[in-house]
């Protein structure tokens, strides 16, 4: 016990010494970052060692301020070429930089990550794939909500608010997400049901949005069975800064008139805005908005208020603690499955798109949730990083229905401490231990609490060329203060560098601790009583990837990837006619299996395309079917063309017809066909403004990804950005 | 400036191609669906709909149920979906069910509450068009596509309980 605890203890003693601030002093690197047209780039600078970050203002200028010594600086832009500039400082120097970035449809250089193997690399040096979403790709398309930013990345594709990666998840309205949300590395599925609230973070505050796909438990434990969505907030640049962006859109009516459900056009509305502040030692910023929708279809309105802060205090040098928090409340109508025959106006159609059965009339939604995090960030020495972490999210939701409401709160509270160390020349190595305690007050959950501790430790070291990692996670779960169960989740890759590219290969191990929702359970569902199952156990699977990344040239690029899963133990609702009940139960073993495809191409100076592509080969092994909710085809073009403060673009979605789903297969209420969107997007940016129009599934293409559930239809959206 | 439209030319094939429009308004079928295999027919209604009605379903049986376990083995699997109100006039039903032959498909009544069997009735079935007392079931057969005309009537006021059929009925 005592050897258990001493790295942790040693780790939080040496976190909380105090700092030296006389014996420390900085040096600043100064300047600006410009096209090769002169144009000013809102770039991000970062100290490559600290991973400390300045971003350029509106007239290009940045400020970073950094130890003294040697110091790698890496400027980089989405659509440029990072640039990466080594210096020689003294205490107290004052260093002015100019830096020119050239255009690039993608990364010629190196791209730094710090999700995959929890503290920073380079992307080519992962053993896993990794999706990156940069600020400024998130605001070209002009979307409103972080689901709608990260819909779109190689892969991944949401279903009804529900996300998967390579498959993952299917659907399962919400239940056990088999995929982990972090926001800056700090768990945020919820407490109860192991969702993910997609509006907890407003979209303004994401800077950068990191997806790795496949099994990451042996780092971030349970939930991270399918992989890792973090969402990295925005830095808090010096000086003083604000942002207001407003937004307005138009849904489009049907488009046939046996299918009108309403005598208006539908609008959705919105506006959010930014201050902040920053010195070298303290920094702050505050964000708050709202936004009203119509909807596009019928009972679909919903209102959002959100606010959110951060503060940083930087007392010396590589020493940064940050607390940050965010709260949004949602109140929105329940657009249950859409009607059929004689259950609204069908005006003798076979089902109404558009249209609710009558009988939901009325439902709707109260949510709210927050977070509050602490953390503290050490950089002791070039060899030794250390962080340390303390947070809380609490969701709050009542669902109102005709005849029958439900209510729960819930809490999730964890902590964690960490410590990267580079003990010899080209190894790695990364430790910590993490708890994390949930807990439920529910009408229909009861009361229940589960406890999470785990250690785990991972290395990485260069044998040649080759860089090896391996590593192991050990999780402990208490239920309602019960026995413990262990899971192990080892993981073990490598990265080879060669003429054609960096190849990488990596196997691990992925669990899922069942949510409380899924143990405990109890209310009444189409006549059958759902009960309890306190015995469910993790579900767990075991993935292997085998990957490669290649720049063919300057202008072509492509990373690709096998992929194989093999799940045990999953947990899904096994109906019993006989007795009456449903009851979650360990039953599937399933396999996901595929080949993940990202190509990226600047066939012209100022145009930058995409391709991907995912082929995905899923099966139920038990029931010998496909999985449901899964498509074989997954792909993905986008194109942009830039000219001077013009830019237009688009992004085209293609995802095949599910082979199987589940709850309402019938083909004369739910005819599934293949989905088919098309986005356009036009943008202007002049000094501190920005407009841009944004015209999601431009071909009004009518399709539903969950049964009896109308995707979004045309909708046009104009936002406009003032930026100080 | 045509170097340029040729490469832009895999866009535009893209729009070509995704220029159907998805979901198209569909009118209340009166045949079997091409790519449905299972059951297809018209249920005619007859008599008052109950006041605490759930719902209605059709289901069929490989086998005539001899117990209760047997009762709740059939196709498709839940969950079900209640036919569509109101119970009235006729309406052209389509089920999905495996290959087989079916010796009862039947219409199963839902009183509000848990699915018991104190809250089911048989509410009519599919008859025997041969059997001149027209009280027999009718057998069904589906063999790769949707088995069309199995028409019956569902009768509100002539409802059977679960223990006519799988006694005893209590006092």
């Amino acid at each position: 016990m005592t050897r258990r605890l001493a790295l942790p203890l040693s780790l939080l003693a040496t976190l909380l010494a105090v700092p030296r601030l006389a014996a420390q002093r900085t040096a600043v690197v100064y300047g600006s970052v410009r096209d090769s047209g002169g144009q000013p780039l809102r770039a991000t600078v970062t100290d490559i060692a600290t991973g400390l970050r300045s971003f350029a203002d509106n007239q290009g200028r940045y400020r970073l301020s950094v130890a003294p010594g040697q110091t790698v600086v890496r400027v980089a832009h989405i659509g440029y070429a990072s640039a990466f500039d080594t210096l020689t400082l003294g205490a107290a120097d004052s260093v002015e930089r100019n830096y020119f970035l050239r255009p690039a449809a993608v990364e010629l250089q190196p791209q730094v990550v710090v999700t995959a193997a929890k503290r920073s690399q380079l992307l080519d040096q992962a053993v896993t794939s990794v999706a990156v979403l940069e600020q400024p790709d998130i605001a070209r398309r002009a979307v409103t909500t972080v689901d709608e930013a990260v819909d779109k990345a190689p892969g991944v594709q949401f279903l009804n608010g529900q996300v998967n990666i390579r498959g993952s998840t299917g659907y399962v309205q919400g239940l056990g997400s088999r995929v982990l949300l972090l926001v800056d590395g700090v768990p945020a599925n919820q407490g109860d049901r192991g969702g993910i609230n997609w509006d907890l973070v407003p979209l303004d505050r994401v800077e950068r949005v990191e997806v790795v796909k496949g099994a990451g438990s042996s780092l971030y434990g349970s939930a991270a069975l399918g992989g890792v969505v973090n969402l990295i907030t925005r830095e808090i640049p010096l000086g003083f800064h604000a942002r207001v962006r407003a937004t307005g859109s138009l849904f489009s009516n049907p488009p046939h008139d046996i299918w009108r459900f309403r005598d208006y056009t539908g609008a959705r509305e919105g506006i959010d805005v930014t201050g902040s502040y920053g010195t070298d030692m303290f920094r702050g910023s505050y964000s708050t908005g709202g936004w009203h929708s119509d909807g596009y279809r019928e009972q679909d309105r919903q209102d959002h208020w959100q606010t959110g802060g951060k503060a940083e205090w930087r007392p010396a040098p590589g020493t940064v603690v940050t607390g940050s928090g965010s709260w949004a409340s949602d109140q929105y109508q329940v657009p249950l499955r859409w009607c059929v025959r004689g259950g609204c106006d069908d005006r003798g159609q076979a089902y109404q798109p558009f249209m609710i059965d009558q009988s939901g009339l009325g439902s709707h939604t109260r949510s709210d949730k927050g977070y509050l995090t602490a953390t503290l960030d050490r950089v002791p020495s070039p060899r030794l990083e250390l962080h340390a972490r303390a947070s809380w999210l609490r969701t709050h939701f009542t669902d109102f229905q005709p005849g029958n409401n439900d209510a729960g709160v819930a809490n999730r509270v964890g902590a964690e401490l960490r410590g990267n160390l580079a003990p010899a020349p080209g190894q790695d190595v990364t430790v910590g231990a993490e708890g994390a305690r949930s807990d439920v007050t529910s009408d229909i959950f009861g009361n229940h609490s589960q406890t999470e501790l785990a250690a785990y430790g991972e290395s990485e070291r260069g044998l040649g060329a080759t860089r090896l990692t391996a590593g192991a996670r050990i999780d402990y779960l208490a239920v309602d203060g019960g026995s413990l169960t262990a899971v192990l989740s080892p993981r073990v890759g490598g990265v080879l560098p060669s003429a054609r590219g960096a190849w990488r290969v990596s196997i691990g191990r992925g669990f899922r601790a069942p949510s409380l929702a899924e143990r405990f359970v109890s209310t009444t569902v189409s006549g059958l009583t759902v009960i309890p199952n306190p015995s469910l156990t993790p579900e767990t699977a075991w993935s292997f990837e085998l990957g490669n990344a290649t720049r063919w040239s300057g202008v072509l690029g492509w990373d690709v990837a096998l992929f194989w899963t093999e799940a045990y133990h999953l947990i899904e609702p096994d109906v019993d006619l006989a007795g009456h009940v449903i009851q979650f139960r360990n039953v599937a073993h399933a396999r996901l299996a595929g080949v993940d495809l990202a190509v990226d191409a600047t066939p012209l100076a100022r145009l930058t395309t995409s391709l991907a592509y995912t082929f995905l080969y899923s099966r139920d092994l038990d029931l010998d079917a496909a999985l449901a909710f899964r498509p074989k085809h997954l792909l993905t073009l986008t194109a942009d063309y830039r000219w001077r403060a013009f830019g237009v673009g688009g992004d085209f979605r293609y995802a095949s017809r599910f082979e199987r789903v589940e709850l309402y297969d019938d083909p004369r209420v739910d005819p599934r066909v293949d989905a088919k969107v098309l986005d356009l997007r036009a943008s202007w940016e002049s000094g501190p403004f920005a407009a841009r129009v944004l015209l999601t599934n431009a071909l009004d293409y009518i399709y539903n990804l969950v049964p009896r559930t109308l995707a979004p239809v045309r909708t046009l959206s104009v936002t406009l950005t003032w930026t100080y | 400036m045509h170097r340029t439209a040729h490469r832009l030319l895999p866009l535009a094939l893209v729009a070509g191609v995704a220029c159907d429009k998805g979901l198209a308004p569909m009118p209340q079928p009166t045949s079997c669906p091409p790519d449905v295999v299972g059951i297809c027919g018209t249920v005619t209604f007859a008599g008052a709909e109950p006041a605490n009605t759930d719902g209605v379903f059709i289901i069929a049986y490989h086998t005539f149920p001899q117990t209760t376990a047997d009762f709740y083995s059939f196709v498709p699997s839940p969950p079900l979906q209640s036919l569509p109100r109101p119970f009235t006039g006729s309406y052209f039903y389509t089920i999905r069910v495996p290959n087989g032959r079916y010796e009862w498909v039947v219409a199963v009544w839902k009183r509000v509450g848990l699915l018991v069997a104190d809250n089911l009735a048989e509410a009519g079935f599919y008859r025997d068009k041969a059997d001149p007392t027209n009280t027999q079931p009718g057998i069904v057969v589906v063999n790769g596509t949707g088995t069309d005309a199995i028409d019956f009537v569902i009768d509100f006021d002539n409802m059977h309980p679960v223990c006519t059929y799988i006694p005893p009925c209590p006092p």
